[in-house]
């Protein structure tokens, strides 16, 4: 099958998948009912249960997962290490960091630009600490160790906690989750994950050369500074707005790249449209499958069941390749 | 048709290329020779642009520019496994490709022409993961040969294979010289260098201490004094 078939057939699925995420909710809906709410002409509790929260939640989950998607493939393809993603090299944690710090000192409103700007922070540190040898290893040891620090810096905070409920607070946000989306969220995050996406698409086809390594590609032309540059600005958007509407979910940019390499083959510069659909339509059928099973009680978070959905599906992968 | 003059390059203090200045002309086969450490490696990727380094060449100082001018065969090279080899042998059409541009005719045609000179045609579908350590060398050289630069550097392109490839892998550097492109090869074996190249550049703790026609560079001196070795292949003592 072709690339572009593939890119098809995931877009198919993801715009399925939202479609599908607008019927399940508390409330049941028919097709018509949910038509015309999108429209702005049903019953006026209907058309807010459509517009005001089950289409943000879906969009809001097709970007955040498209960010992560897209983050976990640029960043595979430009360490050429399998293990890379925007979780282990810090950029979750970093984003994490300014959206707990928010949450601590009681002021919601700083969520998303705190993680935003922790993330633009962690990325403009990792640049600064790989700077005298962009590359690969540099950026790895760099994002490992600025994200270590943030986790132990958010450790901190949750240490602090003025009492158990705020802990608690703290500790739900990080779990991920998409109950609170709105289309505030919508109108900020969208965006600046298709800024994110158009920057590490730019870096595609310079990853494709990093493939034979550094001292290659620069010897055909790529500067392997601005690539950094890109894939971790790029990253930095996508996560950091990702993380500020959604909390920190795990996995979906380590996996979803991994799967689609495996299943189409596609080269670095493919896998980054690739992984951002694939990212997309995971987290609204994992997002829509917490709804449709959702009972009384604590909802499912989000982070939790990406993890509990990816593991077992990459380890089985990892199997097979072994 | 390409020198450069006073190259220097330091690590950390240290200087592992002293000044060396240097040239060669079309159709000229190069073979740059020294012991471990003696800063061929170092000299190859400051000469190609790849370092930092003092001194000056007479390549273009943009990098896409130069990409076009130069070619350069590292010595540990990498590709992703499952990557058709026909693909790797294009990504050394990258100078002459946009972001989003396909391969036009002139590029197939360099990508074939490097294929049949390397050998390689018959793999062009393969995956790379699946290739022998000779056909992986022969496919990276091919990559390089695909850019159709005038000028290749190789850094010991022939090290990891066996006689066979070796010879084979000589053979094609020759016959890139007879065709008019400036081929400067870092190699360890001496009676490779003096049987193919046309000079031979001796390297010594970072300094060029020997340039001279292939035949007449491996003296007795040169090789006490800076391999250790003596003409009848005994270690010094």
């Amino acid at each position: 099958m072709s690339l572009r078939l593939w890119l098809l057939l995931l877009l198919i699925v993801c715009l399925l998948a939202m479609g599908l995420s607008l019927f399940i909710g508390s409330t049941a809906l028919s097709v018509d009912s949910v038509l015309s709410a999108l429209l702005g002409n049903a019953a006026e509790d209907i058309n807010s249960i459509i517009r005001d929260i089950r289409l943000p939640r879906a969009i809001l989950a097709a970007a955040v997962g498209a960010g992560l998607g897209a983050s976990g493939a640029a960043l595979q393809g430009f360490t050429r290490n399998p293990l890379a993603a925007p979780g282990l090299l810090g950029f979750s944690a970093c984003a994490a960091l300014g959206a707990v710090l928010a949450l601590y000192f009681n002021a919601g409103d700083w969520i998303m630009p705190a993680a935003i700007g922790f993330a633009m922070i962690g990325a403009t540190a990792m640049t600064l600490f790989s700077r005298r040898k962009p590359g690969a290893s540099g950026l790895v040891l760099a994002g490992i160790g600025i994200g270590a620090l943030a986790t132990a810096v958010t450790g901190l905070v949750m240490n602090l906690a003025p009492n158990p409920w705020a802990l608690s607070e703290l500790v739900y946000w990080l779990m991920g989750s998409l109950k609170n989306a709105d289309m505030t969220d919508v109108a900020i995050t969208v965006p600046l994950t298709l800024l994110g996406g158009v920057l590490l698409s730019l870096a595609g086809s310079a990853l494709r050369v990093l493939g034979l390594g550094e001292d290659t590609a620069q010897s055909l032309g790529i500067s392997v500074g601005r690539t950094q540059a890109l894939v971790v600005v790029g990253c930095a958007l996508c996560i950091g707005s990702g993380v500020a509407v959604a909390g920190a979910i795990g996995f979906v940019g380590l996996f979803i790249p991994h799967i689609l390499r495996f299943l189409t083959g596609a080269d670095e510069a493919w896998l980054i449209p690739l992984s951002a659909l694939g990212g997309a339509g995971f987290l609204v059928l994992v997002d829509t499958l917490i709804r449709a099973t959702a009972g009384p009680g604590t909802p499912l978070y989000l982070g939790i069941v990406t993890s509990l959905i990816g593991v077992p599906f990459f380890l089985w992968l990892a199997w097979r390749q072994a | 048709m390409i020198s450069f003059e006073n190259i220097s390059v330091s690590y950390t203090g240290k200087r592992v290329v002293d000044g060396v200045t240097g040239g060669a002309k079309s159709g000229e086969f190069i073979a740059l020779v020294g012991p471990n450490g003696s800063g061929k490696s170092t000299l190859l990727k400051a000469v190609a642009g790849l370092i930092k380094h003092e001194g000056t060449t007479s390549l273009p100082r943009n990098p896409r520019v130069r990409a076009k001018e130069i070619s350069y065969l590292a010595q540990q090279n990498s590709a992703p496994k499952l990557r058709r080899v026909k693909d790797i042998i294009a990504l050394g059409r990258t100078p002459y490709l946009g972001p989003l541009s396909k391969l036009s005719p002139d590029d197939e045609l360099a990508i074939e022409r490097a294929a049949n000179i390397c050998e390689i045609a018959e793999l062009l579908n393969r995956e790379f993961g699946t290739l022998s350590g000779g056909e992986t060398m022969r496919v990276h050289l091919g990559r390089a040969l695909a850019t159709d630069a005038p000028i290749l550097l190789a850094d010991e392109p022939i090290t990891a294979l066996d006689p066979y490839y070796q010879i084979s892998a000589m053979n094609i550097l020759r016959q890139l010289a007879n065709d008019g492109k400036v081929i400067i090869a870092a190699l360890h074996d001496l009676d490779f260098a003096k049987r193919f190249a046309d000079r031979i550049w001796v390297m010594n703790n970072g300094c060029l201490v020997e340039n001279e026609p292939a035949e007449k560079a491996l003296n007795a001196a040169i090789l006490r004094d800076v391999f250790r070795i003596t003409v009848n292949g005994e270690i010094v003592t």
